[in-house]
């Protein structure tokens, strides 16, 4: 099943804060009690300019931009959904599965549940390609920017 | 053995260009056992050239996942000494997974990380390693365990030209 199949899509504008390319398009979510579950995706760019260096002649996207279209995702669905600022506090595992090639759409399934008083984590999987075939797994928490 | 490597020197090793060759020197190197490293942050870097003019003091905090990609490099750094290339003809060294990364402060334009990585255990064709970085007293990350991998070159998918430098991956 994918996640908020019947919720609306939310364009992300690009980020307000220092990043190496702006991580996720759109998002959509659905609430199921305390847990959020969010679909998101990404067209990875051929002519992303950090392609160019990673690496010369061979462009795949670099495993960390998983990381930061993860983190750039969950802030992008707090300020919205919840009207709050979070930040990535830890990555409990990550697991880069296989390479993320140029001209694809990547695709996440994102479970997001409450973690003590103001934290959340993110059980995430990245799907390459249109896909099935997975790219990435997660395990992150998050804060509320108050806790930094 | 200690070693130094000037950016010239990193460049030899590493595969990864422009913008995203994040390590600028290696300050000591003691092959098997630790390397430490250093990245100047600047403002110049590509990521800050779309912050808008009224962004908050903290938007200007260099990206975490070019902090941890950083001392990624900088384990590479220390994985590939005495261990041949990052690719060959037949396998590739890829970072495969990190646990215990834990974000604990911020790097800004100006600073300069230090990242000081540790060797912990080869299994097979596997690599851990731990990991810390710094700016000056303050510690801004820290990594238990970074995890890379030699894999068979046939898993990622034919490069784009026959001719170029394949040295990396």
């Amino acid at each position: 099943m994918t996640a908020g199949a019947t919720a609306r899509w939310h364009e992300v504008p690009a980020p307000a804060f220092a990043a190496p390319l702006a991580a996720v398009d759109r998002w959509r979510a659905e609430e199921d009690g305390p847990r959020t579950r969010v679909d998101a995706r990404l067209l990875v760019r051929g002519d992303d300019p950090n392609l160019a260096g990673h690496f010369p002649g061979f462009p795949i996207l670099p495993g960390v931009f998983l990381l930061e279209s993860l983190d750039q995702t969950v802030r992008a669905v707090f300020r919205v959904m919840f009207g709050a600022g979070v930040g990535l506090r830890e990555v409990t595992r990550m697991r880069f599965v296989a390479p993320v090639l140029p001209g694809g759409e990547l695709r996440w399934d994102i479970r997001l549940e409450p973690e003590g008083d103001e934290g959340v984590t993110a059980s995430a999987k990245a799907y390459r390609g249109g896909g099935d075939a997975v790219a990435a797994t997660f395990l992150a928490v998050f804060g509320r920017d108050s806790d930094a | 053995m200690r070693e130094r490597l000037d950016h010239r020197g990193v460049r030899g090793k590493l595969p990864q260009r422009h913008p995203l060759l994040l390590v600028d020197q290696v300050v000591e190197l003691r092959a098997g056992e630790s390397i430490r490293t250093r990245k100047a942050i600047s403002g110049t870097e590509p990521c800050y050239r779309a912050l808008p003019d009224d962004a908050a003091p903290e938007s200007y905090a260099y990206p975490l996942s070019l902090l941890v990609e950083s001392l990624g490099q900088s384990a590479a750094l220390l994985w590939l000494e005495g261990q041949g290339e990052a690719v060959d003809e037949s396998s590739a060294l890829l970072f495969t997974g990190a646990r215990g990364l834990r974000m604990l402060g911020a790097a800004y334009p100006g600073d300069v990380l230090e990242h000081t990585v540790e060797l912990e255990n080869v299994i097979a064709e596997t690599v851990f390693a731990r990991g810390v970085s710094r700016v000056g007293d303050r510690t801004v990350l820290t990594a238990e365990s970074l995890i890379a991998a030699r894999r068979p070159r046939t898993a990622m998918g034919p490069p784009d030209h026959q001719d170029h430098d394949q040295r990396g991956i």
